[in-house]
């Protein structure tokens, strides 16, 4: 078992954000030296920003343990393509955490940026404070968004949450923000918070509302009513988005009209 | 209350003279319905306060029956920026539109636009106007077939009148294109802020200070660039991959969300040309012409004769689709009012009736009620050609991009059963000139960061206003556009402590937070180059006088050698001159 902490300095200038889509646990397997980061336009060494303290020695990336401490709210990609191991993030973490991760898992202490697990494959992503704008999304113009894996927000998330899902989990505890589960094409979603104008133009795959939604969409057809598996709240069954010829399902147990 | 806020004829007038005390009276009023005013306990004339999370500020209320109670218009300024939160939703484009705010009276007296500005750090410049730098080689004269530069229509049947050196008259052109051409006040030297005022510094000067900056920035950010001519454009992408920045423009904050639209739906569009001749239905969504587009209605839609349309102004069917009552709704022969950030849900019912599913809808979808979706639906659908044009009502009104793609799936939809297109209503004369050329050269077509050293674009974390409110940035140049009157107060405070550079042929708004102004010839008067119209028809303005200035293109090819000195590249100096650079303009100056 490798244990890797990564403490992050004091910056100059703590807006600039860092982008530090080399710190995944299979790059430290390779026990590589030429590990860096970007600082707005700069290419600086990984040590320039980090303390970076090895214990332990690992075969494989899966038993290697990625730590990150200290002010790491504006650092960015951490994770990207993540195929295994373990990335644990004490505070919080900048924008596109976890971006196309296959496997592995991130668990985060604090808040997410946006874009936490933007087109993720599979893996497993824990925040147990907010996630920003556009978790488990795809990117600008993209078709598909997330398409395995699991995202459990404890928080709430913003706005355009699970945009062009089109594979896996994602559970969010708390309520999620305008938008959410737009263009959705299947996977499985719950919210178990409030959510606002969910899963327009979606053509497939599950949203579970446990909570309100504010200004439903008008074009989702009511299917008939059944009690949802978390202690039995009522709930009522809509197929959509028939604008958009949609299959999906969406479960909701109260909303007002746009 | 819920607040929008957006053009007026008066604002835009008063779009070249920011310094007067008429642009801060006309920026600071709140159109306001006399219910409300009631409601208020106060009078029409007298001034109430508008608070949001961001901080308060004095309008003056204006009583306007064409909203609805509950609902405020104030005009795009200053004013309405500095209770704007900076907020984007991750998408580019703050919430210009349906912001709930809290309104009460108040005895406070407004302040002008200045002393806002300095409220967010910035110092004014109030110096007195020092006249137009242009010269007339041919002496008095009258220039035909000019083009405008202003909004997107880009007229070109313009008539200027020039004596003495200066334009004195301008025939054909709408109370903006009059405005802008009869400008004068414009800077004639660099400027450089000391404390607590500005000093003339010459134009070396300020160039290898602007190439200092710049070289020294780790997230430097180029904004602006719809206010100039493509090649200068071409010069600024160059500079941003240079030195590692992010070049964003205008579009981020008016009619990008409509480019991500496309961009996950492709652009159903064409040409004004098309419009004119065959749109036998044309509807304007969120989008207010008589205001933002003076003549768009007679050139090329409402009023224009169509070559294939019989008494085209009888005939043609004008269908408006707005939160208010506007200028343009009065003149339709169908006014849909919208409930405000209901237009998502609008389009969504009009997608499903057209299919047949109208059964599916509740009696009303955001405030317009079941019959009347379908009664439009089947004024739609009896179209030989329909074209939308679609305005920031869409893309600065709650869900943003998503608006405009339903927009566009319900051409989608339509163009089952006729024919239809979608033109978004460009703002200034060459911001989709910045979408072209950025998307030439990069490959997007705005919020482009090279920091990496390749393209790499996503609003909402490479769009300037977030990067501004996120306070990364560390030095900016704004060029061609004024974010000191059209930024959310955050942005310009953050612009106050950095090294800021404002290339601009006049005074703005945004010298006050800036710390070095650079002057430049402007582009249709004693300037030139591409400009591509709303329908990205790209045209050539010309100059109508010699400049003293540089241009922008002269400008920014100085500050790229400078640059590429800085990083002991060789130089190419001279490449550019004499393509772009004036006859009359000498460094001396």
């Amino acid at each position: 078992m490798m244990q890797v902490m990564l403490e992050a300095k004091e910056r100059k200038n703590p807006n600039v954000p860092i982008e530090a889509e080399e710190i995944t646990p299979a790059h430290f397997i390779e026990n590589r030296q030429d590990l860096s980061v970007w600082r707005g336009n700069r290419k600086v060494p990984l040590e320039e920003v980090f303390e970076i303290t090895i214990n332990g020695e690992a075969s494989s990336a899966e038993d290697v343990e990625v730590i990150l401490t200290g002010e790491s709210g504006k650092i960015k990609r951490v994770g990207e393509y993540m195929e295994s191991g373990i990335i644990r993030i004490e505070g919080d973490i900048g924008m596109h955490c976890g971006n196309f991760m296959s496997g592995g898992t991130i668990e985060i202490r604090g808040n997410a940026d946006a874009w936490l697990g933007r087109e993720m494959r599979g893996g497993t992503i824990t925040c147990h404070g907010n996630a920003g704008d556009y978790c488990g999304s795809g990117y600008r113009g993209e078709k598909r968004g997330m398409r395995g894996g699991t995202i459990e927000v404890l928080g709430n998330a913003g706005d355009f949450t699970a945009e062009t899902l089109s594979g896996g989990t994602i559970i969010v505890h708390g309520n999620v923000g305008d938008l959410s589960g737009v263009e959705m094409k299947g996977g499985m979603f719950t919210i178990h918070g409030n959510a606002s104008r969910v899963c327009g133009n979606m053509t497939g795959g599950t949203c579970m509302v446990y909570g309100t939604v504010t200004d439903m969409l008008p074009t989702f057809r009511k299917v008939g009513t059944r009690e949802g598996n978390n202690g039995g709240i009522a709930l009522t069954e809509f197929t959509g988005d028939v604008a958009n010829r949609g299959k999906g399902r969406l479960f909701v147990h109260s909303f007002t009209r746009a | 209350m819920l607040m929008n806020s957006g053009r007026t004829y008066k604002q835009g007038e008063q779009l070249y003279y920011k310094e007067s005390p008429e642009y801060s009276e006309q920026t600071s009023l709140c159109f306001i319905n006399p219910i409300d005013l009631f409601t208020l306990g106060i009078e029409e004339g007298e001034n109430i306060e508008i608070k949001t999370s961001t901080g308060n500020t004095v309008f003056r209320t204006v009583a306007c029956y064409d909203l609805v109670p509950g609902e405020i218009f104030l005009p795009c300024g200053p004013y309405a920026n500095f209770i704007l939160p900076p907020n984007t939703h991750s998408t580019g484009a703050p919430d210009f539109k349906t912001l709930e705010v809290e309104v009460r009276p108040t005895e406070r007296e407004r302040v002008s636009a200045w002393d806002l500005l300095e409220y967010e750090g910035g110092t004014r410049y109030d110096a007195p106007p020092e006249g137009c730098p242009t010269i007339s080689l041919e002496g008095d004269k009258t220039v035909t077939d000019v083009l405008c530069p202003l909004c997107g229509c880009v007229c070109d049947d313009i008539e200027l009148g020039i004596r003495d050196h200066r334009i004195v008259s301008c025939q054909n052109g709408c109370l903006l294109c009059n405005a802008k051409f009869l400008a004068k006040n414009r800077l004639i030297t660099p400027i450089k802020k000391t404390v607590g005022g500005w000093e003339k510094v010459s134009y070396e000067e300020a160039i290898e200070y602007t190439a200092d900056v710049l070289v020294a920035a780790e997230r430097p950010l180029l904004f602006g660039w719809s206010g100039t001519h493509g090649e200068a454009q071409c010069i600024g992408v160059s500079i941003a991959e240079l030195i590692g920045g992010v070049i964003d423009n205008c579009s981020s904050e008016c009619h990008g969300p409509s480019i991500m639209a496309i961009q996950e739906v492709g652009h159903p569009g064409c040409t004004l040309g098309q419009v004119r001749n065959r749109a036998d239905v044309v509807i304007y969504w969120g989008s207010n012409p008589i205001a933002s587009h003076p003549r768009h209605m007679s050139r090329y839609s409402t009023y224009a004769d169509g070559f294939f349309l019989d008494n085209s102004f009888r005939n043609r069917t004008v269908i408006v689709f707005d939160v208010r009552k506007t200028e343009t709704a009065k003149v339709a022969d169908e006014f849909v009012r919208v409930r405000s950030g209901g237009d998502y849900a609008v389009f969504s019912a009009l997608r499903a009736i057209i299919q047949g599913k109208e059964d599916v809808l509740p009696k009303s979808v955001a405030g317009v009620a079941k019959e009347e979706l379908i009664r439009i639906s089947r004024i739609m659908l009896g179209a030989k050609f329909g074209t939308f044009f679609t305005g920031i009502g869409l893309t600065q009104s709650r869900g943003k991009y998503k608006n405009v793609r339903n927009a566009i799936e319900l051409v989608d939809e339509l163009n089952r059963h006729t024919k239809y297109t979608l033109t978004p209503m460009r703002g200034h004369w060459n911001v989709y000139g910045t979408n072209q050329t950025f998307t030439y050269m990069t490959g997007y077509p705005y919020a482009v960061d090279f920091s990496h050293g390749v393209a790499y674009y996503n609003p909402g974390e490479t769009s300037a206003i977030d990067m501004l409110s996120r306070e990364e940035v560390d030095a900016c140049i704004i060029i061609g556009s004024d974010p000191g009157a059209h930024f959310p107060r955050a942005c310009n405070e953050h612009l106050s402590r950095i090294p800021t550079i404002v290339i601009d042929p006049f005074p703005i708004m945004s010298t006050a937070v800036a710390t070095m102004h650079i002057p430049v010839a402007m582009t249709g008067v004693d300037a030139e180059g591409t400009a591509y119209r709303m329908d990205a028809v790209p045209l050539w303005v010309q100059k109508v006088m010699e400049p003293t200035q540089p241009d922008d293109a002269r400008l920014l090819s100085r500050i790229y050698d400078a640059v590429r000195k800085r990083k002991g590249m060789p130089q190419i100096k001279g490449e550019d001159a004499g393509v772009f650079g004036s006859p009359v303009f000498s460094t001396e100056k």
